[in-house]
């Protein structure tokens, strides 16, 4: 860099000199007060970057350490509430076997099975309920696999004949749980049927069968299968609609008298049995029969 | 030195003159690492320079004490350029350079501020010249022998090397 000729160094170094102290002695005489209040407000104009930096440093390492607590909380809650869903589940199936008001389902009331009236298969059992809810005529009974019976008959304080429903002429009002055509659950020796399903009403095979609750006796939402064939013909005038339960009427040793209704089960996703999707109810076309397409 | 360096080795300086000068502080009297500084810079950069690095530090002493705002800033202007502008004319080299210039910027820094500050009140003047400023000015200047020797062995003679920059030695 070349340097400035010495005159003119001299004057530059005069004229900031002269400045320098210009402004400083225009300083000076301000006002006591003017001097404190500028003195102050430029304080705060230099010292605000370095306290916000320090805020800001202060707030992402808080910021930092919060998160750090609340991920340790939200694991804590995971397993806190992974463990209460272990407990809620085994309180409600402990409910259930103690007689106690289930939430969802009514009170039920645990019986022994005490003596199976068998034909070619059990057709009528006799039971001994533990409960001291009194015990009446058409009481639904459950299994944990679904609907039983009803009680035909009560033989005493905690006694009861239940009809069920592999005995010829029971009949049980049913519905399909994904699209609520009714029908008439009955037993014809081979197997469960739902009469009285009209031509053109949509059932396939795999839907789940609830009870309808129509007709009084037994409440609405109680599982009762899913349907196993379906086979229409444009010549009659229902459908013919297998059904296929879950349960082992061979080998009932214990099930559960219905004997206060509730809600049941609120919505079909709470039902055991899978529900057929769209793309298999579009592919299903006319007779639907296993055994009728052989 | 750039104006980053600059800017915080005034604001360690302040730092360490607000923090640091009470702790060593004899009988009260604390040493000016401001004006210390100041002559360092001021030998350096000559005396535009060290008019303009004392017009800042002293703006930036004024802020601490709002009510001496500008007093400091002529002070320590005045003793920048002073020192820029003598320095290269002393013949003066190791301990009476260490403890004779910084104490002597001292002793002419505070003359100003202290006429500026009791508008030529002589005998206050006087009295707070002798009580503080020459004792001020003798711990400073012991203070910058002190660092001029460590100057010497890790930096390799700080004051030494600015003093010899300036007279283009």
């Amino acid at each position: 860099m070349a340097e400035r000729p010495h005159g003119l160094q001299r004057l530059s170094d005069k004229l900031v000199l002269a400045v320098c102290v210009l402004l400083s002695v225009w300083m000076m005489t301000w006002e006591e007060s003017t001097r404190v209040r500028r003195g102050a407000e430029w304080l705060h104009t230099l010292v605000t970057p370095f306290e916000w930096a320090d805020s800001f440093t202060s707030d992402l390492l808080s910021l930092q350490q919060e998160n750090a607590r609340l991920r340790a909380r939200v694991a804590a809650l995971e397993s806190d509430l992974t463990y209460l869903r272990q407990g809620q589940l085994r309180l409600e199936q402990l409910e259930a076997r103690a007689g106690f008001y289930e939430r969802s389902r009514g009170r039920l009331a645990p019986a022994d099975v005490l003596e199976l009236v068998v034909g070619r298969i059990p057709v009528q059992a006799k039971v001994r309920v533990h409960s001291d809810d009194s015990l009446r005529t058409w009481m639904p009974v459950i299994s944990e696999d679904g609907l039983v019976g009803r009680v035909r008959q009560v033989l005493g304080k905690d006694l009861a004949l239940v009809q069920l429903l592999t005995e010829e002429d029971s009949r049980i009002s049913v519905e399909v749980a994904r699209t609520g055509v009714t029908g008439l659950l009955r037993y014809d020796g081979r197997g469960f049927f739902v009469d009285h399903v009209p031509q053109g009403d949509p059932v396939v095979v795999g839907d789940a069968l609830i009870t309808s609750g129509l007709g009084g006796t037994v409440p609405r939402g109680l599982v009762v299968g899913t349907v196993k064939s379906v086979r229409s013909s444009p010549s009659e005038l229902f459908q013919d609609v297998e059904v296929e339960s879950s349960v082992r009427f061979s080998a009932l040793r214990r099930v559960y008298v219905v004997t206060r209704s509730g809600p049941w089960y609120a919505d079909v996703d709470r039902l055991p049995f899978a529900v057929p999707d769209s793309a298999v109810v579009d592919s299903l076309v006319g007779v639907d029969d296993p055994e009728a397409r052989r | 030195m750039t104006g980053m360096r600059l800017g915080v080795a005034i604001l360690l300086t302040l730092i360490g003159q607000l923090v640091l000068a009470p702790k060593i502080a004899i009988l009260g009297i604390e040493p000016d690492f401001l004006v210390l500084l100041l002559v360092i810079l001021s030998l350096r950069t000559g005396s535009a320079g060290g008019a303009l690095i004392g017009f800042a530090m002293g703006i930036l002493q004024g802020l601490v004490v709002p009510e001496t705002l500008g007093m400091d800033a002529l002070a320590k202007c005045l003793v920048g350029w002073s020192v820029g502008k003598v320095a290269p004319t002393l013949a003066m080299e190791g301990p009476p350079l260490y403890i004779g210039l910084p104490a002597v910027a001292v002793l002419v820094h505070d003359l100003i501020y202290l006429v500026c500050l009791t508008h030529l009140d002589v005998p206050r003047i006087g009295e707070t010249f002798v009580m503080r400023s020459i004792p001020i000015a003798a711990y400073t200047g012991m203070v910058s022998f002190a660092v001029g020797l460590v100057s010497d062995m890790v930096l390799g003679g700080m004051l030494t090397r600015a003093a010899e920059a300036r007279r283009g030695g």
